[in-house]
Parts: C-alpha cells; sequence; structure tokens
C-alpha cells in the first residue's frame, strides 16, 4: 500500500473509528491507541483483503476485536430474540433533550453494558448497513436489532438519570446553608 | 402489527434515511402514515435520534492523532537489509525523484487550471437537462455505498438539512481528470438539490473554507465548502430560497 493510499485511508475513517472507539473505552487515550492499533494491524495485514469493499468493516471489525481483547471479554455474549418483552418504553424528558451534547451522549453510554454499547454506537454513528453492523460484531442481525431496541431503552434512561444527577449537585450547592455568625 | 411491535421496528428506523427500502420498516412505516399518534411518536423517536447522532459526529480526535498515525506508518516500514537492495534502492529513488519531478510539473499546469467558477459552472450546466443518473435510490445510504464501490468521492457528512431527505440518485463523472460525484435529494417542497464531490482543495481562484459560502449564479443559488481534501458544491435552480437553511 502506497502512502497516498494510507492517508487517504486514513482521512476517510480515522474520525469515524475514533468516535466508535471513545464510546466503547469511555476515555481518549485509550481511543486513539485503539485507533492506533487498528490502522497498524491494516498496514501490516490489509493487503490480505481482498473484497475492497470491505475496508470499512474490517477496520470497525479490528478495532472492536482489539478493545475486546483488552477487555479480556472474549467469550460469547448469549443470543438474545427480538420479543416484546424486551420492549419497555421509556419517555425522554424535554429537559433532558435541551441538555444533549456530545459529552452528555458519552457519559449516557459509559452507563451501558458493554452488549448495548457496542450496537448502540454504532447505530447513532449511521456508518454501516445492520448487516455490516452484525459482521462487525460477530452476531447475527436479529440479535443487533434485540440489543438495539433494548439499548436504545437503556441510553434513555441513562440520559434521563445523568442530566437529573447534574441538576440535583447544581441545587445542592445552591442550597449549602451559610454558617450563622455567634452574634446573630 | 399491532402498535407497540410497530413502535419497536420503528424504534431501529435510523433518522438519516438509510433504511427508507428496507423491507423490516415498510409495515411499520405504512401503519405510521395511517395512525396520528403513532406517527407523532415516530417523529419525536427520529428527531431525539438524530440529535444525538449529531452530537456523536461533533465528537472530535485528538488534533495530533492523524499525524501520529501516518508518521506510525512510514516508521514501519522495513529498511533494506544488504546492499544490493540499498543499490537497487537508490536506483529506484533516482527513477522516482525524476518521475516525481516529471509528474509535479505536469501536475501544476493541471492545478493551475482548475478554477473553481469553471467546475460550478460545468456541474450547472450537466444539470440542464437532468443527466441519466448511474443508480436511483431513495437511501442516501445506498447511494454512498454504491459511490464507494466505484471508488467515487463520497461524504464524509452531510449538511444538517440533507439529513433524512429522499435521494433520487446518484452519478460519477470527471472534470478535468479529477472523479466528481453527484447526489441528487428530494426536499419535502420545491425544487431538488444537488451535491458535488470532488477531490480537490486548492482552487485557482477561490479560497473555500470549512464554512459554506453561499453565492448565486445563472439562476442558480450555490453553496460550497471543503473538508479533510474535498470540496463539496450545492446547487438549487431555485432563486427565491436560501440554502443556508440547510446547514
Amino acid at each position: 500500500m502506497t502512502d497516498i493510499d494510507f492517508q487517504h485511508l486514513v482521512d476517510q475513517f480515522y474520525q469515524p473509528l475514533f468516535r466508535f472507539g471513545i464510546s466503547l473505552s469511555r476515555n481518549q487515550d485509550d481511543a486513539s491507541d485503539l485507533v492506533q492499533q487498528t490502522f497498524s494491524l491494516w498496514a501490516a495485514k490489509g493487503h490480505q483483503l481482498r473484497d475492497k469493499s470491505k475496508v470499512k468493516t474490517w477496520l470497525f471489525t479490528t478495532l472492536y476485536r482489539e478493545f475486546i481483547g483488552r477487555q479480556r471479554k472474549i467469550k460469547r455474549y448469549p443470543q438474545e430474540e427480538l420479543t416484546e418483552a424486551h420492549y419497555d418504553e421509556v419517555a425522554i424528558e424535554s429537559s433532558v433533550v435541551k441538555a444533549i451534547d456530545s459529552k452528555l451522549v458519552l457519559q449516557a453510554l459509559s452507563e451501558l453494558e458493554e452488549i448495548y454499547r457496542a450496537p448502540i454506537s454504532l447505530f447513532y454513528l449511521q456508518q454501516h448497513s445492520y448487516q455490516d453492523i452484525a459482521e462487525i460484531l460477530e452476531v447475527p442481525v436479529g440479535t443487533i436489532m434485540s440489543r438495539l431496541s433494548r439499548g436504545k431503552q437503556k441510553l434513555r434512561d441513562a440520559m434521563n438519570k445523568v442530566t437529573s444527577t447534574k441538576a440535583n449537585k447544581i441545587i445542592s450547592l445552591q442550597q449549602k446553608p451559610k454558617r450563622e455568625g455567634y452574634g446573630s | 402489527m399491532d402498535l407497540k411491535e410497530a413502535k419497536l421496528i420503528l424504534a431501529m428506523y435510523r433518522s438519516d434515511g438509510q433504511d427508507a427500502l428496507d423491507p423490516i420498516f415498510s409495515e411499520a412505516l405504512e401503519l405510521a402514515k395511517r395512525d396520528p399518534d403513532l406517527s407523532q411518536w415516530f417523529e419525536q423517536m427520529r428527531s431525539v435520534d438524530l440529535l444525538i447522532s449529531e452530537k456523536m459526529e461533533e465528537i472530535t480526535p485528538p488534533t495530533d492523532l492523524r499525524d501520529s498515525l501516518l508518521t506510525a506508518h512510514k516508521v514501519i516500514k522495513p529498511a533494506p537489509s544488504n546492499w544490493l537492495k540499498e543499490t537497487w534502492a537508490i536506483a529506484a529513488a533516482l527513477v522516482l525523484s525524476i518521475s516525481g519531478l516529471l509528474y509535479w510539473v505536469y501536475s501544476q499546469s493541471q492545478v493551475d487550471s482548475l478554477n473553481f467558477d469553471s467546475f460550478a459552472n460545468y456541474s450547472a450546466g450537466i444539470l440542464e437537462p437532468m443527466p441519466g443518473l448511474d443508480f436511483q435510490a431513495s437511501s442516501y445510504q445506498e447511494l454512498k455505498n454504491y459511490l464507494e464501490k466505484g471508488g467515487w468521492p463520497t461524504f464524509e457528512q452531510l449538511p444538517r438539512g440533507l439529513r433524512g431527505l429522499a435521494s433520487l440518485g446518484c452519478k460519477g463523472f470527471h472534470w478535468n481528470g479529477r472523479r466528481v460525484s453527484l447526489i441528487c435529494f428530494q426536499p419535502h417542497q420545491g425544487k431538488p438539490l444537488h451535491l458535488f464531490a470532488i477531490e480537490q482543495e486548492a482552487w485557482q481562484d477561490q479560497n473555500i473554507k470549512s464554512e459554506p459560502l453561499f453565492a448565486q449564479f445563472e439562476g442558480w443559488k450555490s453553496a460550497s465548502w471543503q473538508n479533510n481534501g474535498m470540496t463539496y458544491l450545492l446547487l438549487r435552480d431555485q432563486p427565491d430560497t436560501s440554502l443556508a437553511d440547510f446547514f
């Protein structure tokens, strides 16, 4: 691979890969490291990929595997089916909608269990088809759908909680009692 | 399909419209069209999803990450291990240098001729009449995948107002030796929007920046901006509207 090809690939994918990495790892240094490792593996093994249309999926899969490897959670997650039991609607509060920013999203994502965090991140990054997401996470499409359904509810719940915790902290700081003087 | 099942499926519909043609959503989408409550719920959910997606896109990597990736790639390249390889490397380097010099002279002459106004005029010209599209789909993601497979330039991030709009189709063509992609969108009202992408950073006559530059020429409204070595041009044959609303 030439430097120009490599640079083109980096320019095209390093940002979405970093966003996926930070939503999994929850911190910037680990996310940068995951991206570094992904491109390093591409430099060493990328030529083995015959179907060049799969480059994006390869990169995301590699980053995800690297993350899982580091977490030492290589065990397969149990298969889940898409059932009504998974649907338990959590409404997002209007005050939360107004407060949504990238920090809140990352904080809420970090509250999710790992099996939900990865598909939810890929869902909101909007870079992949469901088939691609299934390939990256190496689970059937039905399982992805199931995890997304439940994961979205959990994310909304987490955003409500994170926002309410922040609001409570502000109130408690504002209501901190003043120390009264001896003479009063 | 009952309301709960429809909600379950619609909750997985992505806000950028890439799932529009996926049959798994068709029945639930039809139900949402007929049921005002479901429709309202769906719209609210999509707007929150869109907001979350936008906020995720705002996450930026550390400023030095790109450079570290490129530097690391250069560092890990294996060095020649003996004198024969070194000799060959020197010979190859000489040949490459001469070729590079010749190419540079050639490319400079090409860059000099790249004039953004010419590109905008040419792009507007091919829309009159509307050209045959190479691939038609109402989902932007399908068009993006098609362009990527063909090696055509693609769009890293669509302007906010284009996300979720139905697309009409796409086309790839060459201009002055550069590859250009075109995707046409149909807004809810008015004439179509035409988005061009070209792999070109430096222009002789215009300093295109990351913030969109709005202009009007020969009945066309235009917006142009740049990102990661790509220049984008949005055109609409509707002088009485503002393209700024789409950003």
